[in-house]
């Protein structure tokens, strides 16, 4: 077995190559609606729905219906069924390639799709989504007859999945363990963050200048963020909490830049035994839980009138990925639905989610660069093995975190495509609004479920001094820091309006 | 001829792996003196050392699908060994010594 790997090495055997994959294809196959032919409009979409109204006379057309027009006649469990099929069939097909156990891979998933569309599909009761307020004269909440509601907005559909999701995970152990083989949340949410490239081109075409600003602000605050960051939990780490060199540099890492991926890249960068980033590991993933369960909440409470100050924030202090992209997606939800039952407006879907994923597609991207820097500091200036150990800069390559080729991918064919055919934007919004509308929610609905089915607090017991710094370093330095550095760069932007 | 070896982290040691070779030490510097001697014995000019992330849980691998390669040369003489940590160890069993042949110690591996 060769030790050199070559630049395209893991193109078909990762997730993080496959979300890229499975990404692409299906929004080049919504972009066959431009030649026209619809080759995505049989995915479902949720509607809203009354439970009295539903038991008094039920049919499946309440609850779902086709996505697309050229599929309007079909059953909804028909086009429920095909997106099965189709989704299933590109999961495990990458499932095959990655050498994953394909009947407990295919198995978990079909568990995993059935909840996650019972939570979409409850989610969307309007008990719980519809908020009390008048748009353009009229106030749905009240047509609808209701007398009460929580008025969660579409944040709902992911707390309920994400409720699904932790039940199973700790209070069902040995069925979540059935689950884990497919439960795979960083899969399906770079996935979708492959789809929200889409959204990108769409909101730099409808507001060029403010998405423009997101991008650079996005990057400049994550940059100053994490002068502060990492430096001060690393000498916390080591002061205070008397860890050895490398532990305090791997938490630091995980705490600071972007949860797991940091914790392996820099371990790795470090040469650390790899026991210390499964450890790091296993509290990120468990506090980042922690983080979308308390922070959309906190922030739309505490901050209502900075809602892209709160989706950088967000961006800057929850770790993981998936965990960002949920987070972002709540709060997303949460602060639109409060907004416009204090002002009676609209603000546009997708500004805060987009304000918190850029801010961690920075950090994703630059963890590579980060962990070479640290692999040269330890090994010449720590370890002082300049003459015999050499790193290699294409390690910033294999770091590199391949779902984000995916999301620039389409984000910049998305606006090219505008660009050279100005007469086609209108079809493009709509050929890819599939894309970027119900498959992108299944896939979030997907992660919810599956994100809170591999999350396990009792795992926090006997982490002793690790979780207690991983606490205070969260709650006293990075979540400080990074609401200040977000509302340094982004104060008094505010979502447009919703068309 | 590079030496290729697929270095993994088994019962509280690294190890190295190649046709010919199998190394073990609980502290990688000074694994990596061991295979620099190899080196010198079996006159290779270097040895490209690739960890395999199988060995990483599996759950892990959705996060990041990469821990480290380095190259290895033989160090020029009189060049400093590799600096350690100056503070104990917190907690754990007492590191084994490597044997003779650079076979894992029985109790650890």
């Amino acid at each position: 077995m060769s030790t050199s790997r070559r630049w395209s090495s893991g193109m078909f055997s990762t997730e993080d190559w496959w979300s890229v994959w499975v990404g692409l294809a299906l929004y080049v196959a919504g972009l066959a609606a431009l030649l026209g032919v619809d080759l995505v409009g049989w995915m479902p979409r949720t509607r809203p729905w009354e439970w009295t109204d539903t038991v008094g006379a039920f049919a499946w057309s309440k609850w779902l219906a086709p996505a697309g027009a050229t599929y309007a006649g079909w059953h909804p469990v028909v086009s429920w069924l095909t997106a099965y099929v189709i989704f299933i069939g590109l999961f495990t097909l990458g499932a095959r390639f990655q050498g994953l156990n394909l009947r407990r891979f295919v198995l978990g998933f079909t568990v995993l799709f059935a909840l996650t569309w019972l939570a979409w599909i409850g989610g969307n009761e309007l008990h719980l989504t519809m908020v009390d307020a008048a748009v353009d004269g009229r106030n749905r909440y009240a047509d609808a007859g209701l007398t009460w509601g929580l008025q969660l907005g579409e944040g709902a559909p992911y707390l309920l999945a994400l409720g699904v999701g932790l039940a199973i995970g700790n209070f069902a152990r040995g069925f979540a363990a059935r689950l884990a083989e497919a439960a795979k949340p960083e899969w399906f949410i770079k996935t979708a963050i492959v789809f929200l490239g889409v959204n990108l081109g769409s909101q730099t075409i409808q507001a060029s200048g403010f998405a423009i600003d997101l991008i650079i602000t996005g990057a400049a605050a994550t940059f100053v963020a994490y002068m502060f960051f990492w430096p001060i939990v690393y000498t916390l780490a080591r002061r205070v909490f008397k860890l050895k060199r490398d532990a305090a540099a791997v938490l630091a890492s995980g705490i600071s830049i972007c949860g797991v991926s940091a914790a392996i890249a820099t371990a790795g960068a470090i040469r650390a035994r790899p026991v210390i980033p499964v450890t790091v590991s296993m509290l990120v993933v468990i506090f980042a839980m922690l983080e979308v369960l308390v922070l959309p909440g906190a922030y739309t409470a505490l901050f209502p009138d900075q809602p892209i100050v709160n989706g950088a924030a967000l961006g800057m202090t929850v770790k993981t990925d998936g965990a960002d992209a949920a987070a972002g997606a709540l709060l997303d939800d949460l602060m639109r639905a409060r907004h416009l039952a204090s002002s009676g407006e609209s603000w546009a879907a997708g500004w805060i989610l987009t304000a918190s994923l850029l801010t961690k597609i920075w950090i994703d991207v630059f963890i590579g660069v980060w962990a070479f820097v640290l692999a040269l500091i330890w090994v010449y200036r720590v370890e002082k093995r300049a003459g015999a150990v050499s790193i290699s800069p294409a390690e910033i390559w294999f770091r590199f975190p391949k779902f984000v080729i995916g999301y620039f991918v389409a984000w910049l064919s998305y606006l090219a495509i505008a660009a050279a055919w100005p007469d086609l934007k209108a079809a493009l919004a709509s050929a890819t609004s599939v894309v970027s509308g119900p498959m992108r929610t299944m896939l979030f609905m997907l992660t919810f479920v599956a994100m809170g089915t591999v999350t396990d607090f009792a795992k926090l017991k006997g982490m002793g001094r690790l979780a207690v710094l991983y606490a205070i370093a969260l709650v006293v330095v990075i979540a400080p820091i990074a609401y200040s550095v977000a509302y340094l760069f982004h104060r008094g932007l505010l979502p447009p309006p919703a068309q | 001829v590079t030496l290729e070896i697929v270095l993994t982290h088994e019962d509280g040691c690294w190890r190295a792996r190649a046709p010919g070779v199998d190394l073990a030490h609980a502290e990688l510097n000074v694994l990596d003196a061991l295979i620099e001697a190899r080196l010198a014995e079996g006159g290779a000019p270097s040895a490209s050392v690739r960890f395999d992330f199988a060995a990483l849980p599996e759950w892990l691998r959705q996060y990041q699908t990469h821990y480290f390669n380095y190259a290895l040369r033989p160090a020029p003489p009189g060049a400093p060994g590799p600096a350690s940590e100056p503070e104990p160890p917190a907690g754990g069993p007492p590191q084994p010594a490597p044997s003779r042949d650079g076979t894992p110690p029985r109790s650890e591996a």
